[in-house]
């Protein structure tokens, strides 16, 4: 038979495979390589961040960049923790508030029966092409409006329109 | 199977209540992040709006300029946007279609170790990109592409990569497809795992002679809603992707226009100039081109039966 067994999700190592590990693992420590790179970097002292010729990993590692950066936190007017502290609670109010919003739509849209199901779904799938920031201006307004401006919820309820989630749950999963 | 059952138990009317709770808070948050935003741009493009006084009503007039005297756009915006979207939407595409093919080729642990190396540059986010980028080819001869270059002696003196309008662009591009494979590269990698296997030992028996033209009669055909959510996902991301040319280079406009694309140009007059009418006919010209790149997706990929 002609099938020899060049299976897709294979269980086994076999030689037939080896190609595409040539190909895969140089491509994969490729796309890694500039985030090793900054990894270095954070822990490289001045005269290393500045040497000729730049080295690409580190010769001696330095906590110094770190230190350097809650002291600036905590002597100067910068509030490292309070940012750290925003970003972290946008986060985690983005994350639960879009998987309530787009489970509860999701499973709308593929479970139940209605009558606009299929138009709705054709308004998400061309939601999907939204480029949001063709629209920040009036996106503004209307965070203005709402009265989210100066606001921790102006960075979070934007944030919830994610068209591309939802078909995720519904579109792809005819 | 379920339209028998559904006029057995006549659920319709309970199933309609539910999903209208269910879709409400999706719908509320859609209509004034999506929907309202779409048609106050629409309706702001017809005006002349400074954002101090209120929008002067002008007609089409913010149109005609954009298509017959902004010289700008027509001579560096439109052709970039063309060029780095016609190149990074399709080339994404692809690259992420064969890195999803190869990786569903081998077995599990090495393949989610890959996958998730390739998946990181889309999830770091445009701060992280900046920062290791402006490092990477930063302009002194301690910027490290420019020391590699000095090293192999292909250059003398370290070349300005991102303050030059000959090398902005080339960067942008790089960049980008370094981050193009995210959600769609995901949604096909699952897709391509998802198919049934009997599938490919049939279409062997059938008498198909290599792996060229599985992918053409079996993978793809197979997986066409991935397909394409990962199509339009590429689109979206080279007309999204925007601020990587202004966030490299530090200033918009960028320099000589060379990596000026239409996000920036709505940037420039809406935030810098409060031209807001003109930037808003700008946005609805640019929806207007993700749309009909998008339809040509859908024909492309969508059942025909």
């Amino acid at each position: 038979m002609a099938y020899h067994g060049t299976k897709i999700n294979p269980t086994r190592f076999s030689l037939s495979q080896l190609k595409f590990y040539i190909i895969l693992v140089p491509l994969s420590l490729f796309m890694l390589l500039p985030i090793v790179y900054i990894i270095n970097q954070a822990f490289k002292p001045l005269d290393e961040l500045f040497a000729f010729p730049p080295r690409f990993f580190v010769r001696n590692p330095t906590l110094k960049n770190f230190q350097e950066l809650f002291r600036t936190a905590s002597s100067t007017g910068v509030p490292m923790s309070r940012y750290l502290l925003n970003s972290i609670l946008v986060t985690l109010g983005t994350m639960a508030l879009t998987l309530l919003i787009v489970v509860t739509s999701g499973y709308a849209l593929s479970k139940k029966k209605f009558k606009a199901k299929k138009t709705l779904l054709n308004i998400n799938q061309m939601a999907l092409m939204f480029v949001p920031v063709s629209v920040m201006i009036p996106r503004y307004l209307v965070v203005v409006n709402l009265g989210l401006d100066n606001n921790f919820l102006a960075h979070i309820v934007p944030m919830l329109a994610t068209p591309g989630l939802a078909s995720d749950l519904t579109g792809c999963r005819h | 199977m379920s339209k028998i059952r559904s006029r057995f138990q006549n659920r319709t009317f309970g199933d309609a209540f539910y999903a209208f709770i269910l879709l409400a808070p999706y719908a509320v948050i859609f209509m004034l992040f999506i929907a309202i935003p779409i048609a106050v741009a629409i309706v702001l493009s017809l005006t002349y709006f400074n954002v101090i006084e209120p929008p002067r009503f002008t007609g089409l007039l913010n149109y005609i300029t954009l298509l017959t005297q902004d010289e700008i756009f027509s001579r560096y915006v439109l052709p970039n946007t063309f060029k780095y979207a016609l190149i990074i939407g399709p080339g994404g595409y692809i690259l992420s279609f064969l890195t999803a093919w190869m990786l569903a080729q081998i077995q599990k642990v090495p393949r989610t170790i890959m996958a998730l190396a390739l998946y990181t540059p889309s999830m770091v986010g445009p701060v992280f990109i900046t920062v290791v980028f402006r490092t990477l080819f930063s302009g002194d001869e301690a910027g490290y592409i420019n020391a590699l270059l000095i090293r192999l002696e292909l250059i003398d003196k370290p070349i300005q990569f991102l303050l030059s309008p000959d090398y902005i662009m080339d960067i942008m591009i790089f960049v980008s497809l370094w981050s193009s494979m995210g959600i769609g590269f995901l949604a096909m990698l699952a897709g391509i795992l998802n198919i049934n296997e009997e599938l490919y030992e049939a279409a062997y028996v059938d008498g198909l002679k290599n792996r060229f033209q599985e992918i053409i009669y079996i993978t793809v055909p197979s997986m066409k809603p991935q397909m394409l959510f990962g199509a339009v996902m590429a689109i979206v991301n080279a007309f999204n992707t925007g601020w990587i040319g202004v966030a490299l280079c530090g200033s918009n406009p960028t320099p000589g226009y060379s990596g000026q694309l239409i996000v920036n140009h709505i940037e420039d007059y809406g935030f810098q100039r409060y031209e807001m009418g003109y930037a808003a006919a700008v946005s609805v010209a640019l929806l207007l081109m993700v749309t009909v790149f998008s339809k040509i997706a859908h024909k492309l990929f969508t059942e025909k039966d």
